[in-house]
């Protein structure tokens, strides 16, 4: 915590932290001073000069028109954002900005969210006296995702701040000088950063719009959002669906200061057609027969009966999800206890192992996991067990912050990746052999000061990682990688722990859910499941939302399970639910509320979107609907989180309260609750 | 003969130059041969910087502080303070830069300095770098001086065969490497922090100050950015001392200037003049008073970027206090004169063209405020003017002092002052659509 100063703001004292800009402080206090080319993520550049406002060093100190976002707060300094002066300025400078404008704001797709128009208004400017021809601009084709729009641009550099300096891509970039300022590509073509799509949300007025929203679009305004939780990876970045009409029409980030803060990654901007796709189960299904849902769930509720009765204990077994939430995965474990079955989750034994392990050392406080925001301060990264570009791309994000700020990176992964280009040193090897590789580290890191080591990515590490003040270690928890690795990475950190310097480590998973699933009390390994259905000794199976889980290697088309009664609940026709004999259609993610864990086991609580005709119920509801078709209705009520899954009985009752918009609850078996908001 | 006028042993600067040509700019620049390395030495060169490397390097600063040299890049900031701020203590490789981006309109000096006399420059660079103890050394000079970064990169090897650049000058254990780097040729690139910026391969806007450059510059470590002109001083100031220095300027003035003439003179030129001569000497007596036979009518005194001045201001002393005193700047000290029969308002028109096309583009009332300023202009100039138009020129000219860098307040001197001291000629474009003085433009 940096030092309180006083500065005055239009006649009123305020107390601020010291070390910031005026225009940081003024937005905080919630004092609407207009700007554009400032962002909290990227910085002052005093470039739109738009921030004016009259700043006096101190009392009985003359004050001058100054850029707010450029000037630093010090002690007593006096701040009027109403001076005439000021307001005038701010005036003619969005004359300025208009000069070249196109105003086609009927016609364009930020209209309704536009910061142009929001400041333009907000700075009262309204006659043009400009009579001289407009600059006109030729746009480029940028791929699938961005639509370009270059006449529309105020020149505030953002975009290229974001993409260049924030997120060091390479292929969008500032040309030519003087007025004729141009952001686009050398070359009409498909923008190769995971992270472009944020262009869309820096960029203050419609040069960069989102090509799937154009092509389904509406105002912003008659959008229906509610905040919800991106499904595609395990950072968990907080988000906001917006649809109408039933459909889904855009996704943006949702501020969190904890996880993604102001951005998001492509793949899960662009990657909610899921949700509208054609493969949408909208209706049940039994024994080959169409029916509504309530139909379905009765006959199903029959046969698992019948199927209990004959074949006894043991004969039905359940596959959960971690695409699904703790509540879906909790109701199919419900289901499984009343009918005294089995259930799994994960696709193989080995990621059962490594996901627990993993998820058993970041609860029981073992290790050190870092937040997104933690993850930007580190001074020495090692990644390992994957390729956390495709895997995690946000904490990838996080990572090159690391980068900007010249800490070195070290990387472990299977294949080349593009974070490669920013490492001292990156080494390609199996998953399977790269514990061996982390273990070299750990015993480079005993004599790290000796010269001639065997293995020089390892000594070169080791030594980066001795003198580190704030290191970290990324290790990607997989079925391949296995539990070695987990425990690898962990030796090392524990190696590389010193009492005043902490050594931070992440181990990221496959999916949303991956940790809350970890948790879950008395599963069985997904093997010996998948043997007894292949050997006929499981007579039914529940698989849980499978269709969105789209990495998932098991139940799979290859092995027919045609003795076993299959029930899907299920929200896309994936390959679990094409072959299934009971089909019960459910929300997709976006439809749905509920709670996921994140990589830090960081619960966050999500909310759903209007659900789409004929579909009416979440899968977690589907699932309860069958516990009560089965004449268990009773113990649902009595159920806790804490009797499911490994969470202690206190943060149990936590979970229920969770708001959307908090930072959620990190789930820690030991210590104590270490933040709840909201 | 005015008090200005001194005796030749004074002309420091352009002694070698004028030792080898009768005149500056003969038939153009081309045609002065550049003092080689003998001559120069002939001459006295390299004395300064013999001094120099006996002295300790604080010394060299305290000599420099204390002859009152000012930074004759523009701005008048005095030399040795500046390179006070710089960290000595620091580890890493600090930078030495010589600003020859010269693109000032009128101003012609750093240009008869390079080609004149190259090693004059380089051996005050040396001074320089060994008073601030930094090994590298950029000159940054204009694309269109291609001839003269030909000149510097061969009088530069020449130093170096003689021992006075590489490693170990002059067996000193001091070690100085000057390289040459020819700029892509933008007026921005001038500026101080652009240029860093340009010479680092990226885009060539400015940076935001602070960090300043003596703390935070060139690849991030302490740079000293100077002007050739600057830097020249320091060869006579080491060999001479600084009380000599000192005495040279009039008024309490230190050092000589190079001062120009240009636009409606008989004889547009430049001399070496103690700071302090007044603006009439120089136009009268150097540059041989009008050219056209008529009466001055304005003259713009520090290249392009200052604002006018009238004739009743002629007898301004040519020094940086008095010329700001006056309600302009003294800037390069190279004069554009105008006279009766030129039209202000296709002057300005010509002027805003150039700030037009130079901007940089970074912020927004340099970018968007000068276009519409000269098209506003362009079209009154042109008789196409509209009630409205001083009206947003007003505006304007207040607006664009409020800018990322001093490039936009640059443009503002000779637009507020046209716009203020030559209004009637504006307005009465505007209302009859030709110009008061019928028939001339320049
Ligand atoms: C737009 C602009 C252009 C400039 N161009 C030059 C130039 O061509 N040469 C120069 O020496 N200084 C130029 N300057 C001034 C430099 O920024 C800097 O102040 C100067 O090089 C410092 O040298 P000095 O201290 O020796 O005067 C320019 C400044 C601005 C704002
Ligand atoms: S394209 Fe958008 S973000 Fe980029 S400079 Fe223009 S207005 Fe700013
Ligand atoms: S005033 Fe602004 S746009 Fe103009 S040159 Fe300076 S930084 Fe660039
Ligand atoms: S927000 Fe301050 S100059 Fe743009």
């Amino acid at each position: 915590m940096s030092a309180k100063i006083k500065i005055t703001v239009n006649g009123v004292m305020h107390e601020a932290e010291a070390g910031r800009n005026i225009l940081q402080i003024l937005l905080d206090l919630g004092i609407m001073l207009p700007h554009f080319c400032y962002h909290e993520a990227l910085g002052a550049a005093g470039a739109c000069r738009l921030c004016a406002a009259m700043i006096s060093p101190g009392a009985g100190k003359p004050a001058r028109l100054e850029m707010a976002c450029m000037t630093r707060a010090e002690d007593g300094m006096i701040v009027d954002i109403t001076n005439p002066q000021a307001v005038d300025f701010r005036e003619k400078l969005i004359e300025e900005l208009m000069l070249n404008h196109p105003h086609d704001c009927p016609v364009c797709d930020e209209g309704g969210e536009c910061m142009l128009q929001d400041m333009t208004v907000l700075c009262r400017h309204q006659h043009r006296r400009n009579r001289f021809p407009k600059r006109t601009w030729r746009n480029q084709d940028l791929g699938p995702h961005i639509h370009h729009e270059m006449n529309r641009c105020i020149t505030c550099y953002r975009c290229v701040r974001f993409y260049r300096d924030y997120a060091l891509g390479d292929d969008l970039g500032v040309f030519g000088s003087r007025g004729r300022v141009y952001f686009g590509r050398m070359r009409d073509g498909a923008l190769v950063s995971e992270f472009s799509g944020n262009l869309v949300d820096v960029c203050p007025t419609g040069v960069f719009t989102d090509k799937h929203f154009r092509a389904v679009y509406c105002r912003p305004w008659d959008l229906q959002t509610a905040p919800s939780i991106c499904p595609h990876c395990s950072v968990g970045c907080n988000v906001l669906p917006g649809s109408r009409h039933k459909t889904l029409r855009r996704i943006k980030p949702r501020r969190n200061h904890t996880v993604n803060r102001f951005f998001m990654c492509d793949h899960g901007r662009f990657g909610g057609g899921f949700v509208n796709a054609d493969n949408r189960l909208t209706s049940a299904r039994f024994d080959g027969a169409g029916m509504s849902l309530d139909d379905a769930i009765t006959q199903t509720a029959e046969r698992l009966k019948e199927i209990v009765q004959t074949h006894g204990r043991g004969a039905v077994a359940a596959i959960g999800s971690p695409g699904a939430s703790l509540e879906a995965n909790a109701a199919l474990i419900l289901l499984m206890k009343t009918l005294e079955g089995r259930f799994a989750f994960f696709s193989t034994g080995a990621e059962r192992a490594a996901h627990k392990r993993a998820a058993a050392l970041i609860a029981n406080g073992q290790v050190d996991t870092p937040s997104l925001p933690e993850v930007e301060q580190a001074d020495f990264t090692l990644i390992v067990g994957g390729d956390i570009t495709r895997e995690a791309p946000m904490m990838d994000l996080a990572v090159r912050q690391t980068i900007r700020a010249g800490a070195p990176l070290f990387i472990i992964s299977p294949q080349a990746g593009k974070l490669d280009a920013f490492a001292k040193a990156a080494r390609h090897a199996a998953l399977p052999e790269q514990a061996a590789i982390v273990s070299n580290i750990a015993q480079a890191l005993d004599h790290a000061l000796m010269t001639g080591q065997p293995d020089p990515f390892a000594g070169a590490a080791a030594s980066a990682l001795a003198t580190a003040k704030r290191p970290q270690i990324l290790c990607g928890a997989t079925g391949a990688g296995g539990i070695a690795l987990v425990d690898a990475a962990h030796s090392l950190v524990a190696k590389a722990v010193r009492p005043e310097r902490p050594c931070r480590l992440v181990y990221w998973f496959p999916a949303m859910n991956s940790f809350g699933i970890s948790l879950a009390r008395n599963d069985e390994s997904p093997d010996t499941i998948k043997q007894d259905v292949e050997n006929g000794r499981i007579k039914a199976l529940t698989i849980l939302e499978h269709g969105a889980s789209l990495d998932s290697e098991w139940p799979d088309d290859s092995k027919p399970m045609k003795s076993c009664f299959t029930i899907a609940v299920d929200a896309i026709a994936g390959k679990a639910a094409t072959d299934a004999d009971a089909v019960l259609p459910c929300a997709s993610h976006y439809e749905t509320f509920g709670t996921v864990m994140n990589y830090e086991g960081r619960a966050q609580r999500f909310e759903g979107l209007p659900l789409p005709r004929p579909v009416t119920w979440s899968s977690a509801e589907v699932l309860l609907k069958l516990i009560e078709a089965l004449g268990a209705g009773e113990a649902i009520n009595r159920t806790e989180y804490h009797d499911l899954f490994e969470i202690p009985a206190t943060m149990s009752s936590l979970i229920g309260t969770l708001a959307p918009d908090s930072e959620g609850l990190l789930i820690r078996s030991t210590a104590a609750v270490r933040e709840v908001v909201g | 003969m005015a008090q200005g006028v001194r005796t030749m042993s004074e002309i420091v600067l352009f002694k070698n130059i004028q030792k080898n040509g009768p005149e500056l700019f003969p038939a153009g620049a081309a045609a002065i041969p550049a003092c080689g390395y003998d001559d120069y030495v002939k001459n006295g060169g390299y004395q300064g910087a013999r001094k120099a490397l006996k002295m300790a390097p604080l010394e060299v600063q305290q000599v420099v502080k204390d002859s009152g040299l000012r930074g004759r890049g523009g701005a008048g900031f005095p030399t040795g303070m500046k390179w006070s701020f710089v960290p000595m203590d620091f580890k890493g490789q600090k930078y030495l830069i010589c600003n020859c981006d010269e693109m000032e309109p009128g101003t012609f000096k750093d240009r008869a300095l390079v080609y004149g006399d190259p090693h004059q420059l380089i051996e005050s660079m040396i001074i320089a770098a060994y008073a601030m103890q930094m090994t590298q050394g950029f000159i940054f000079i204009r694309c269109e001086y291609r001839k003269g970064a030909r000149i510097l990169e061969q009088a530069a090897a020449e130093a170096l065969n003689h021992g006075w650049l590489g490693k170990n000058i002059q067996s000193s254990g001091f070690d100085f490497h000057l390289d040459v780097h020819l700029s892509a040729g933008r007026y921005i690139c001038g500026e101080e922090t652009a240029l860093l910026n340009s010479l680092e391969g990226k885009r060539a806007n400015p940076r935001s100050k602070p960090p300043f450059p003596q703390v935070y510059g060139f690849l991030g470590s302490p740079t000293i950015v100077n002007n050739v002109e600057t830097l020249c001083n320091l060869p006579h100031i080491l060999a001479r001392g600084a009380q000599w220095h000192k005495s040279l300027g009039l008024n309490g003035n230190a050092g000589t200037k190079i001062m120009g003439a240009s636009g409606r003179v008989k004889n547009p030129g430049l001399w070496e003049l103690p700071l302090g001569t007044p603006m009439r000497e120089v136009l009268n007596e150097h540059a041989g008073g009008p050219s056209r036979g008529k009466s001055f009518k304005t003259v713009i005194p520090g290249g392009l970027s200052t604002p006018m001045m009238t004739p009743d201001q002629f007898d301004t002393p040519l020094d940086f206090d008095s010329v700001a005193k006056a309600g302009s700047r003294l800037g390069t000290a190279c004069l554009i004169a105008f006279d009766e029969d030129d039209c202000m308002v296709a002057a300005t028109a010509n002027i805003m063209k150039f700030y037009m096309r130079e901007s940089c583009g970074f912020c927004t009332p340099c970018r968007e405020g000068i276009p519409w300023i000269y098209e506003t202009v362009k079209a009154i100039a042109e008789g196409k003017g509209e009630e409205g138009d001083l009206a947003v020129l007003d505006d304007m000219a207040r607006h664009i002092f409020h800018t990322f860098c001093a490039f936009a307040p640059g443009a503002q001197g000779p637009l507020l002052s046209a716009i203020t001291t030559f209004r009637h000629e504006f307005e009465f474009l505007i209302q009859k659509s030709q110009c008061h003085t019928a028939g001339g433009a320049s």
